[in-house]
């Protein structure tokens, strides 16, 4: 009876009418599909208690209602909706952040006038950031794969042939003016790409193999090539949430964890000395890799409630643009300041949480939880590492250091979380 | 005996909350129960149902998925968690509004 129940123009106009009102095109089968589910049952209730099939149509078209009204609601429904609690943090985080390269360029000679780059790159990262937030998200899926090997093939030939060397780290590729550490750039595009890839519950063992050895792996022995250990752990840990957000099924993680745990014994091997160093530092803070942890926590005890004051020359601290930027903030303003910072961070964090909650659809989820993963790390490590907690890694807070190029891609990290949360509404129900 | 627009829409949310949380319904089921149920106190006009399960849904008090059944597809809807807390919440509610109007006017008279 369906086929022949949408040749009536009564339902036809009814169900065009309703749908004329409704902004997201992609609701509208959905919308029409279960409307006129509804017309059908009524009208077959209606003829087995004696009417004709013309006139049990007609009663039900009109027991439905006003269309117009219908669709409004409908629309209502369906709307875009705009996460204007994030974008207040987001736009807080900025003002923040032009404020700490105003104080931090006022202190050190070297750093003057680099609170004008600090507010182009925002504008920068901001344009991209509205972009994002209208684009659909779901186009990028179907890039993924590409954007995965194109991403390892970069990092392999500069790695091969050499990038420039920045603060003593070669990890830097130069465009014009601008340098930019590729491993930074990587990790989050590397997980990104990995949250669209196929990867299924029963998906068999060499599949798995091959994801873990390709997927997982291969990237581990890039980022160790280049000796960025940390980022060769984030990225780790990512996979393997990924993987397991993804596959709910312990059986494939394990299988998938065995090539990624056999690259890490493999540099650990090579290079184990150095990283150990590196990672035990903090807990020596006299030794020379306890350097970092040892000048932080002396510029957090002097600091008080209330700080040194605006632009209080440190000598002491290593990289107040960048690494020491949180340290540096709290020996100029203070505990109380701080803690206001820690807790602006928290409120971030759970936002970005609720957001990823509310997410109805598997790929947005995965998505989401590569940007709160990213975020995230890079939003705590830093803190804990100036109180001193945690190892000194090379981390710049997100939004409140001068981080150059890297605050573009972060605002674009959190562009698409605004863009899936906007579209959170727009989305037809599964099919079971 | 016909009732009061306003009166009806503020608690069509709380009837078709209540009547989900029993099972999983699809739209012509869920109006049928309500008829049934409410001795054909609650006819509404059908169509503007759905809209507000589509928007309770965005409220995630609902979640909503197809199955194909008889050869039909059918749009199903399921009550989420925090549609069961809303739902103990406007109950709640309810039962204070009623319990307040009934010792206005005199239980029983």
């Amino acid at each position: 009876m369906r086929r022949r129940i949408e040749d009536y123009a009564v339902v036809r106009g009814f169900l065009e009418r309703v749908c004329r009102q409704v902004g997201a095109n992609s609701m509208h089968d959905d919308i029409r599909e279960e409307l006129l589910g509804h017309i059908e049952e009524r009208a077959e209730a209606l003829i087995s208690a004696g009417s004709t099939e013309e006139e049990a149509i007609g009663e039900a078209v009109r027991q439905m209602g006003e269309p117009e009204g219908i669709g409004r609601h409908f629309h209502a429904a369906h709307r875009p909706v705009t996460d204007w609690k994030l974008i207040i943090l987001v736009m807080l985080f900025a003002l923040l952040g032009v404020f700490a390269s105003i104080n931090a360029s006022y202190s050190e000679h070297m750093y003057s006038g680099i609170y004008a780059y600090k507010a182009v790159y925002l504008g920068l990262g901001f344009m991209v950031f509205v972009m994002l937030c209208f684009a659909d998200y779901q186009r990028l899926r179907k890039y993924s794969s590409t954007l995965f090997l194109v991403t390892l093939s970069i990092m392999a030939w500069i790695g091969i042939t050499g990038g420039t060397t920045v603060n003593g780290s070669g990890l830097y590729v130069n465009f014009g003016p601008v340098s930019i550490n590729y491993h930074m750039v990587a990790l989050p595009v590397l997980l990104i790409a990995l949250a669209g890839l196929s990867l299924e519950h029963k998906q068999g063992i060499i599949k798995s193999v091959l994801h873990g050895m390709y997927r997982g792996a291969l990237p581990v022995v890039l980022f160790c090539l280049g000796s960025s250990y940390a980022f060769a752990v984030l990225y780790v840990l990512g996979f393997l949430l990924l993987t397991w957000i993804m596959t709910r099924s312990g059986r494939i993680l394990a299988i998938a964890s065995m090539p990624v745990v056999a690259a890490c014994a493999i540099a650990f091997w090579i290079n184990g000395d150095y990283i150990l160093k590196r990672l035990s530092g903090f807990l020596y803070p006299d030794s020379l890799d306890g350097y970092f942890t040892k000048v932080s926590a002396e510029a957090v005890r002097t600091a008080g409630w209330f700080g040194h004051g605006f632009a209080e020359p440190n000598a002491t601290l290593p990289n107040i643009l960048n690494d020491s930027t949180f340290v540096y903030l709290i020996y100029c303003f203070g505990w109380s300041f701080g803690m206001m910072l820690m807790m602006l961070v928290g409120l971030f964090l759970a936002r970005m949480w609720r957001i990823a909650v509310s997410l109805k659809e598997s790929y947005a989820h995965h998505l989401a939880a590569v940007v709160i993963y990213v975020l995230g790390i890079r939003l705590i490590w830093p803190i804990l590492m100036g109180l001193g907690l945690v190892p000194a890694l090379g981390l710049d807070l997100p939004f409140l250091s001068f981080s150059g190029a890297n605050q573009v891609l972060d605002l674009a990290l959190l562009g698409l979380l605004v863009s899936m949360y906007r579209r959170k509404n727009m989305l037809p129900a599964r099919v079971v | 005996m016909s009732i009061n627009k306003e009166l009806l829409k503020g608690s069509t949310v709380i009837l078709l909350l209540k009547v989900l949380s029993k099972k999983e319904m699809y739209g012509y089921e869920l109006i049928r129960e309500i008829e049934l149920s409410s001795d054909g106190v609650f006819l509404m006009k059908e169509g503007t149902l759905y809209p507000i399960l589509h928007t309770l849904e965005a409220e995630e008090m609902l979640e909503s998925y197809w199955r194909q059944h008889d050869g039909r597809k059918r749009k199903y809807y399921r009550i989420t968690d925090r549609g069961r807390s809303m739902l103990e919440e406007k109950t709640k509610e309810w039962v204070r509004f009623r319990t307040a109007v009934d010792s206005v006017i005199g239980e029983g008279s």
